[in-house]
């Protein structure tokens, strides 16, 4: 009966996938893409220090939101930290971060804005030349974080 | 502030005191209608019989055999002329007579002689028996042989008139009217089960069957103690009896305490008896045993440790500390002769409802209060069959048991500004502040409170037998136990603040804590026992070996720990701040609110003498412990108390016991030594294998001796004069794991004269006649180590009358 159950279901999972593959090459057309979900992505954050060094951290975590105004993301940055100095690491919230897209993929860009940390803004990392690219599960991310530059590189978790 | 405190004080005192009143109240308006009505109905009855059993008493007060026990059964017997058999032994058919085991059993002349008011005076009067003197009266730490616990558990089982006292809260009451106290060491598991590991006492308060009449004291002593006490012993007719007793006791106790410069350990207590004893036919009979009894004291007079000099500083706290409790105890108990056995049952209720207050941080800052309210239903039922012929080769005894006890706990702890700033900002600033030099995070309530309740249900059921097999001088006896004890824990903690970061934030956000949910144990325990005994003469040799069993339980009292560090990683996680090296561990609640039971092996082996007048005794024991159950203090500047298994143990040692008595000389001597050690312990900080176990006496002594005058017939002044002198000491005693802290080997003078002169005798007694310097109790709170000094020298006056 649950073998039943499952191939009944297992069929309709397949009827569902080859009518939405015939729906969507309908509808590609150049339409471009929309964020209408949250996505959470992993990847590698690099800051460079004042000293001319390097610091990494891999393992970041980087949401993406839409906001509630159409065409803007909030980008939620969490558990980061910009130095091996820093001994707290801070949930980072950038909010008001314009995006366009084409079809292919999205391209984020933002400038002075105060980022949202430690229960509210937080001027000393305001962010800067904040460009950014999802294209085929992939985020990239460049910014001036206060006085450090800053970029990431993540996959979109699934 | 301190104006404000001495208010609180003096509230607490007042409403306090209603309870008390009402009870003296009601013992006065108890005592004038038992005399009214019942000497209307038996005024023939209003008689004192200065019977064979109260000679049988005297005779007793330093038997430890069970023999004089016998003697008073069989004066009881041709007193009231009724089998004594069907009015003695309720608990487990009178089986505490005939065990193979070490028994001490101190008789209420000795009670007396030696002023004991409570069972922890009767320390090193057993030997390897010790109850230290601290706290309040909720603090009753146990230890026997070397097994011991501060909290939770007891390793003894304690019965008064057949009432179970599951409640080790309930183990420090007033002794008044106590006939006799049976102390059996080493496990007694097969019989009666959980928390016997160390032994079981046995009190029984006087027979109406046995005593009548009225008795009465007064007494004042140093520290303006004052004592009261009058009870009635009456037979309604040939085969029922009835008791009426009371006392009133209280203190202004003994240590001051700096900050409000009055006493800290004042004292209230205030009790009623009811006893009442029916033979319905020689097979048939009842006892019912009720009392209600009151306790209200300040308490806790612990004294901060001076780093420098190590001097023990006076007890210096700010904040409201006491305890209050309230018992009501109800014991029914039954005894069947059938054709060919006898049935016995005790049906036992009790009612508890306390209340302590304590300043947790002990010093004139304001960190952290307790204020922990219990409310305990506790009932139990014990069945027990067994051959009516006492004189078979095979004897038996089978019963069942079972227990039920509903707990509810409301321990709010209430964080003030000393608290909140040191204990919780500070390691939270202190990361932020490295990053964000001159932010930091404020919190806006001056106090807060993190609620704790707590609903437990514990019960249990158990089937035993023992056989006993006599083949001439041998008596071999065997034993086991099916024990099954369920547990249930339903906790709710949770605690709210209002919090603000000076760099970000403009406005307060509140952050709640709560933590709930509910924990099980279940345990299944066979519990054997096996002994032999070779009788010769005067002479007896014994070797028992047995198996004990300690209830597993929950670390309640560490829930103000877990929450507080829950409540930070909730404000940093509200926050977005992530300490990378944080000082606020998340306890895993499962892991740290439950410990297992504790289980040991006990053998010992053992000779006395009877020659005369002369009693010898002398056991070796060893006691091979899994999982014992120790109380640590975890680490940090956490000030929760938890019990962990700490691995095993292994505790060997012997006891002597010596009484003389010849003419009107009576000698005691009393002395137990105790080898207790760490087998296996790393609590994952330091190992402490082969250290001592600590707060547990290396050697308990106790000496006496008592000299009676007996005046010329027809002396107008005097019939006799009792003298009394003793000497009870302890130690060495290790306050830690680590053995870095000790307590040394002291020792108390104690004393008393009384002058007796027809149904009155006057007493004057002293306790620690010397002023012993010594310490009862050490802990670490914060990083601050405290002390208890012991009680300094005691003495006073009582008047007493029997009429």
């Amino acid at each position: 009966m649950k073998n039943l159950f499952f191939l009944k279901n297992k069929s309709l999972f397949l009827a569902l996938l080859v009518t939405s593959f015939f729906a969507a090459s309908c509808e590609k057309e150049d339409k471009p893409l929309k964020l209408t979900e949250d996505g959470t992505y992993s990847g590698q954050l690099a800051v460079d220090q004042l000293d001319g060094t390097n610091y990494t951290s891999s393992n970041v975590l980087v949401k993406l939101t839409p906001a509630a105004t159409d065409g803007y993301v909030t980008i939620d940055m969490l558990q980061v930290s910009f130095s091996s100095k820093m001994p707290v690491k801070l949930d980072m919230k950038i909010q008001n971060v314009l995006y366009t897209s084409t079809s292919e993929k999205i391209t984020l860009s933002g400038n002075n804005i105060i980022p949202i940390a430690m229960g509210g803004e937080f001027p000393a990392y305001t962010i800067t030349n904040l460009t950014g690219e999802i294209k085929n599960g992939t985020l990239n991310l460049s910014m001036m974080c206060g006085s450090y530059p800053l970029t990431y590189s993540g996959t979109l978790l699934l | 502030m301190s104006m404000h405190i001495q208010n609180e004080w003096d509230t607490f005192a007042a409403v306090m005191n209603y309870p008390i009143r009402a009870i003296i109240l009601t013992l006065l308006t108890c005592v004038s209608l038992f005399n009214t009505v019942l000497a209307q109905k038996s005024p023939t009855d209003l008689h004192f019989y200065t019977t064979v059993a109260e000679s049988a008493v005297e005779l007793a007060s330093n038997d430890t055999t069970g023999r004089a026990s016998k003697r008073l059964a069989r004066a009881e017997e041709r007193k009231i002329v009724i089998n004594p058999a069907i009015i003695t032994g309720y608990l487990k058919g009178g089986v505490v007579d005939e065990q193979v085991a070490s028994i001490t059993r101190v008789f209420m002349q000795r009670l007396e002689t030696e002023s004991v008011t409570a069972l922890k005076e009767l320390s090193a009067t057993v030997p390897n028996f010790y109850i230290p003197d601290y706290g309040s009266k909720m603090t009753s730490s146990v230890y026997v042989r070397g097994l011991g616990a501060r909290i939770d558990n007891p390793v003894v089982g304690m019965y008064v008139d057949g009432v179970s006292f599951l409640n080790k809260n309930n183990f420090d009451f007033d002794f008044y009217d106590i006939r006799s106290v049976d102390v059996l060491r080493g496990p007694q598991s097969t019989l009666f089960g959980r928390n016997t590991i160390g032994g079981v006492i046995n009190i029984t308060t006087i027979s109406p069957l046995v005593y009548q009449g009225t008795r009465a004291s007064v007494g004042y002593g140093n520290g303006n103690t004052f004592t009261a006490q009058a009870s009635h012993y009456r037979r309604i007719n040939g085969r029922a009896g009835v008791s009426l007793s009371g006392y009133y006791r209280s203190s202004d106790g003994f240590y001051k305490n700096d900050y409000s410069g009055d006493k800290s350990d004042w004292y209230k207590g205030a009790g009623i008896r009811i006893r009442g004893q029916w033979v319905k036919s020689d097979n048939l009979s009842f006892d019912n045993s009720f009392s209600i009894s009151w306790v209200d004291q300040g308490g806790f007079p612990y004294g901060k440790v001076d780093t420098l000099t190590g001097e023990v500083q006076n007890s210096n706290y700010n904040d409201l500390s006491g305890y209050s409790r309230f018992t009501i105890s109800e014991g029914f108990s039954y005894k069947r002769l059938l054709d060919k056995h006898v049935l016995t049952g005790v049906t036992s209720y009790q009612y508890t409802d306390d209340c302590m207050n304590m300043d947790q941080d002990f010093t004139p800052d304001s960190y952290f209060t307790l204020k922990q309210s219990q409310n305990e239903h506790a009932l139990s039922q014990d069945f027990v069959i067994k051959p009516k012929d006492g004189n078979r080769e095979w004897r038996w005894l089978s019963g069942v048991s079972g227990f039920f006890k509903y707990l509810k706990m409301d321990a709010p702890v209430t964080f003030k500004r000393d608290g909140i700033d040191r204990l919780i900002l500070a390691g939270a600033n202190k990361g932020l502040s490295s990053v964000f030099p001159g932010e930091e995070i404020k919190i806006e309530e001056n106090s807060f409170v993190i609620g704790s309740l707590f609903k437990t249900a514990i019960y249990g059921a158990a089937l035993y037998h023992q056989s006993y097999l006599k083949r001439g001088k041998w008596l071999f006896e065997a034993g086991a136990r099916l024990d099954y004890e369920g547990s249930g824990l339903e906790y709710d903690s949770n605690a709210a603040i209002h919090y603000l970061f000076t760099m970000t934030m403009s406005k307060y956000r509140e952050v709640k804590t709560i933590i709930k949910g509910n924990e099980r144990l279940n345990y299944l325990e066979i519990l054997p026992r096996a002994a032999a005994s070779y009788t010769s003469g005067q002479k007896r040799f014994f070797a028992s070996v047995s198996r004990g069993y300690k209830a597993g339980g929950y670390n309640t009292q560490l829930f103000s720990d877990i929450l507080q560090n829950q409540m930070m990683l909730d404000m940093m996680d509200d926050l977005g701040v992530h300490l990378s090296n944080s000082s606020y561990s998340l306890y895993s609640v499962a892991d740290v609110i439950t410990y297992k039971p504790e289980y040991c092996w006990n053998m010992e082996a053992g000779a006395s003498y009877n020659p005369g007048n002369l009693n010898l005794e002398l056991t070796f024991f060893d006691i091979l412990c899994n999982d014992q159950q120790l109380t640590v203090f975890p680490s940090g500047s956490s000030t929760g108390r938890m019990m962990t298994n700490a691995g095993k143990t292994r505790s060997y040692g012997t006891e002597v016991v010596i009484s003389y008595k010849k003419g009107n000389l009576r000698l005691s001597g009393e002395y137990g030594y105790t080898n207790a050690r760490f087998l296996k312990y790393d609590n994952g900080h330091s190992d402490f294998s082969g250290k001592y176990v600590p707060y547990v006496p290396q050697h308990t002594l106790s000496a006496g001796s008592d000299y009676t005058v007996i005046a010329k017939r027809g002396s107008r002044f005097f019939d006799k004069i009792l003298l009394h002198i003793d000497v009870k000491g302890f130690g060495k005693i290790y306050w830690n794991e680590s053995n870095s802290l000790d307590q040394p080997f002291y020792s108390m003078l104690n004393g008393s004269l009384s002058i007796h002169k027809g149904g009155v005798s006057l007493e004057a007694w002293g306790k620690n006649l010397t002023s012993s310097d010594y310490n009862t109790f050490y802990f670490l709170s914060m990083g601050n180590s405290f002390l208890q000094k012991g009680k300094p020298m005691q003495f006073g006056i009582s008047l007493k009358t029997n009429f």
